[in-house]
């Protein structure tokens, strides 16, 4: 899902399916339990975020914490669909907050905000560890979970 | 159930984009659920699914556009036909008061679906919502089509039939 297709923006990329996906989860939900149904979901979305990690390193030739920063500022936050702010950034740790996530705001508007964090949120911890297997994501809170930034913090061990 | 949908707000993009993109999330949702619960199943539940959708999508482009069931079937194409563009090819065969044949003797659709093993996938996205605009029409039209490129022949057959008063 992470490409990019002509000169639509990944945001857009994302209403699309996003559209689709909740409306067919909505309906799997009704047939085969929300268990289950979120749980393929899930499956489905950390899959997706392992294919673009691994993606994401091979495209910027590197994966080191710089690298990584600029893959939040030129793909995740395109468009400014993610305002942030970084607190430290060294060798090993990157830290930053989101402060504004367009992305939440996507899946209010659509009316699906229950699956934002299964969507959007819950790719980021499988796209960082594919994008380099020592990397790890520590993150307390989310926007998309009703908080009012969310709070990366990314260690290299 | 709510159904969010349409086409996406912000500008126009062609319809083939749309579908692939649409394509990169149901592919691999859908080989998660062969995998969880065996192709049959999830083949069904997903068939389903976007069957409910996809009818949802194209009835509620129906229902914005103004006039006689006909006129509406007119004007959903109308929208729709510019974002088709020249993903297929149509060949006019008759077209009057009456009647509208055309076949479609090339589908980029088709060609992307068989590409990626996935034409009863392209199917439900793509071939079914012409029934699908046709029913904007009903009672006064009628969409007969007894093969596509999608399911392997060589065109589709499109034979709509207007009814009169």
């Amino acid at each position: 899902m992470e490409q990019n297709l002509g000169n639509l923006s990944y945001l857009i990329q994302r209403e699309i399916q996003m559209r689709l996906l909740a409306n067919l989860l909505r309906d799997f939900i009704s047939e085969i339990g929300y268990d289950q149904a979120m749980a393929v979901a899930n499956k489905t979305i950390q899959k997706d975020g392992m294919k673009a990690g691994k993606t994401m390193a091979e495209k910027y030739g590197g994966n080191d914490i710089s690298v990584l920063l600029r893959v939040i500022g030129e793909v995740w936050a395109q468009e400014k669909a993610l305002e942030f702010e970084v607190l430290e950034k060294t060798e090993n740790r990157l830290r930053f907050n989101v402060t504004r996530c367009r992305y939440a705001e996507l899946y209010d508007r659509l009316g699906i905000k229950e699956f934002g964090y299964c969507f959007s949120c819950n790719r980021d911890e499988p796209l960082i560890k594919a994008f380099n297997s020592r990397m790890k994501l520590l993150r307390t809170q989310t926007i998309m979970q009703g908080d009012s930034i969310c709070d990366f913090l990314i260690i290299l061990e | 159930m709510e159904k969010n949908m349409s086409t996406p707000a912000v500008r126009p993009i062609s319809l083939f984009e749309e579908v692939k993109i649409q394509t990169q999330v149901l592919v691999p949702l859908l080989r998660t659920l062969r995998k969880e619960m065996g192709k049959d199943k999830a083949d069904a539940l997903v068939a389903q699914a976007l069957r409910d959708w996809v009818r949802a999508v194209y009835l509620q482009i129906g229902e914005r556009k103004s006039g006689a069931p006909r006129e509406k079937w007119e004007g959903v194409w109308d929208e729709l036909r510019p974002r088709i563009g020249d993903a297929v090819e149509r060949e006019l065969l008759r077209n009057d008061d009456d009647a509208r044949d055309y076949n479609v003797n090339r589908c980029n659709f088709a060609e992307f679906f068989k590409a990626l093993g996935e034409p009863d996938l392209g199917a439900l996205l793509v071939c079914d919502f012409d029934y699908y605009i046709a029913e904007v029409g009903a009672p006064v039209l009628e969409l007969t089509r007894t093969q596509t490129i999608m399911k392997g022949a060589a065109y589709c057959d499109f034979r709509y039939r207007f009814k009169r008063g």
